[in-house]
């Protein structure tokens, strides 16, 4: 009897777990794992193969260049936006924070539409950049733009409550002892905010590698001109090359883990620095 | 150097936080602003330190106008009550910041650094995180990073309110020292009145956005110029009386309508007046016998009695109906020299007629005619 009860009671112990490993993590290892079996199936000289073709290369160096651009930007504009939030006083400013969240809570192909409606050749802006021969829609420029549109939120929301958390005391020592703002920022604040800015590019570079509704918007999805890793996965698919398509899947699947595994790593290497000074 | 605060005033919304406060610091001089949280004691700290500008009125630092100088340009010390020590940087280069953003070459930067963690008592530590360091060790690198780039005025906010209480006992003897030696003009907060008394050369009473009393230690206790002195300052018994004679030897006070009490010395108050009387409660004794002639003294009942190690503190209800707190020292228990008294017991309550604080009972009706000015 006590055995029966001992054991019914490590069953429903373990439910909770093994619910998780047997049910949720095929639901989500599956499908990788199925990038993975495709973009193999012809051998990996076929992979080798469909990974260097002109096509596949410009999609993943504009990827990554349009990522990388995000980032830096994102990293500049989060971080004065995050500054501006978190330790100035305006009337507004809860409402200002949610406005400059929106783009997180608005969906990416909704935002292309906008973009386009603003930017593009018939659009508010564009109607009067057009005689000027600047068209920022369907060019790289475009695609630049929406990705840091619709990634803005990751820097500041990173950003935000670590400057949030820095007790203002620690600005007005250094300005008691002479700091201005720059070297306040420079030497108080900066440091401070390092593993925050690191972990806020890495996702703003990890979310831009992966965007696809803003981009297939604005970019025309043109070979060799405007397409993305992501709009050549697309492309592929449409007109039935599913081993292209899967061997660039498995690329980029391959980059966001590396991306988020350092961004995991950092965040626990932070945690471990904090926690040996403390000791 | 010495500070000049001129009639500065402060309001947050429609709150007036420091409201037409005057105060001037001597060169050298340490003055405390003591006074309970939201008193404005802060803000006035804040306001001279260049961190907020006032709305009104002015400060001077040794006769220059500073009032709408930026904190940067005012080059004061300033220990904050978190002490917000740099956690990304070592307690050395913490102490060596202002020196640095002063450009003191390297050399000259270390030496003072490693004079000035010797100073505070902590030598070889330089090299430590704050986070490493106790809330006391804290505070004295808080200090030594104030004083590091040699500031003409220091301001200390509740430099001791985040420690505990023997820690805060050892610190406040070392800071003493550290200030007098240095001999920097400093203002400091707090709202421990045995802090004030132990480090200021005057103390500055706070209530209510104003400065309600400014005065020597001693001053401020046994002559306190208000209530909210009396009362903020020490414990006091205060009961409402009527003078009944007044000459410039002294007054004769009636207390509960029948209990006369005398306090010597001249007193503003003429025949009729209702006033405030107040008495320490280590100045009254209990006492079986009668008093002397020259002493005041009011039979009560002993009604409660606590034990606080030192001191046992009797309440006594007084034939007039209030309740009167008294303190006796153990010792003298201890010693046989009193014996302890017991509930329900009639004492007599005896002081000094040169004890006693008599204060304006703005709140009582007064006769016509009398003076009010206390």
């Amino acid at each position: 009897m006590n055995q029966g009860k001992a054991f019914y009671k490590k069953i429903s112990h373990m439910l909770p777990a093994g619910f998780l490993v047997l049910v949720l993590l095929p639901l989500l290892l599956l499908p990788l794992a199925s990038v993975f079996i495709y973009a193999l199936r012809g051998g990996l000289g076929n992979l080798a193969a469909a990974l260097t073709t002109t096509d596949v290369l410009f999609a993943l160096r504009f990827s990554l260049i349009i990522a990388f651009a995000t980032a830096v930007i994102n990293t500049v504009l989060g971080t004065y936006a995050a500054w501006v939030l978190s330790k100035t006083r305006f009337p507004g400013r809860e409402q200002l924070g949610i406005i400059l969240n929106l783009p997180v809570a608005i969906p990416n192909v909704v935002v292309g539409t906008s973009l386009l409606l603003l930017w593009g050749p018939i659009g508010l802006f564009g109607q009067v950049l057009e005689p000027l021969g600047i068209q920022p829609m369907f060019t790289p420029v475009g695609v630049l733009l929406a990705h840091v549109f619709v990634t803005f939120p990751y820097m500041l929301g990173t950003i935000k409550p670590v400057l949030d958390d820095l007790e203002t005391t620690y600005e007005e020592a250094a300005y008691t002892m002479g700091a201005s703002r720059w070297q306040t920022f420079l030497h108080v604040l900066f440091p401070a905010l390092k593993g925050g800015l690191l972990t806020g590019a890495l996702l703003t570079f990890a979310h831009s590698l992966g965007e696809f509704g803003a981009t297939v918007m604005v970019s025309g999805n043109l070979r060799l001109r405007t397409q993305t890793a992501p709009l050549y996965i697309f492309s592929q698919f449409e007109s039935g090359n599913i081993q292209a398509a899967n061997s660039v899947a498995a690329v980029l699947a391959i980059l966001s883990f590396a991306l988020f595994s350092l961004i995991l790593f950092l965040a626990a290497r932070t945690g471990k620095k904090g926690a040996q000074r403390g000791k | 150097m010495s500070i000049l605060i001129d009639q500065i005033s402060k309001k947050y919304g429609d709150h007036t936080v420091v409201d037409q406060v005057s105060l001037d610091v001597d060169d050298g001089e340490l003055v405390v602003l003591l006074g309970s949280s939201g008193s404005g004691k802060s803000t006035i700290l804040r306001l001279v330190a260049g961190l907020i500008l006032p709305d009104e009125g002015r400060i001077m630092l040794s006769g220059v106008d500073i009032t709408h100088l930026p904190p940067q340009r005012r080059g004061l010390g300033f220990v904050f009550q978190n002490y917000s020590i740099f956690p990304n940087m070592t307690i050395a280069e913490n102490i060596e910041f202002g020196m640095k953003i002063r450009k003191v070459p390297l050399r000259e930067r270390k030496a003072r650094s490693e004079h000035l963690l010797e100073l505070v008592g902590l030598p070889g530590m330089g090299s430590r995180y704050s986070s490493q360091l106790s809330g006391g060790q804290q505070q004295r690198v808080a200090l030594a990073r104030a004083l590091a780039y040699e500031p003409p005025v220091l301001l200390l906010d509740e430099p001791l309110g985040a420690v505990d209480t023997k820690t805060r006992i050892q610190l406040r003897q070392s800071l003493k020292s550290i200030l007098k030696d240095i001999g920097v003009t400093t203002m400091m907060v707090t709202h421990d009145q045995q802090e004030a008394f132990e480090l200021a050369d005057r103390v500055a009473i706070m209530n209510n956005g104003q400065i309600e009393q400014c005065g020597l230690p001693g001053d401020v206790y046994y002559n306190p110029a208000t209530q909210f002195t009396a009362d903020f300052v020490g414990d006091i018994n205060f009961f409402e009386g009527r003078v009944t004679a007044s000459t410039t030897e002294e007054c004769e006070i009636e207390l509960f309508g029948h209990w006369p009490v005398r306090r010597r010395g001249s007193h503003p108050f003429q025949p009729g007046r209702n006033v405030l009387y107040g008495v320490r409660p280590e100045q009254i004794r209990v006492s079986l016998l009668e008093p002397e002639t020259y002493e005041n003294g009011i039979k009560g009942v002993i009604e409660k009695s606590m034990f606080f190690g030192d001191v046992t503190r009797y309440s006594i209800r007084l034939d007039g109906g209030s309740v009167l707190d008294v303190r006796v020292l153990n010792y003298l228990f201890i010693e046989g020299m009193v014996m302890p008294y017991e509930l329900n017991e009639e004492v007599w309550l005896i002081w000094s007629q040169g004890s006693g604080i008599i204060l304006a009972d703005e709140t009582a009706p007064q006769p016509n005619g009398l003076s009010t000015a206390s």
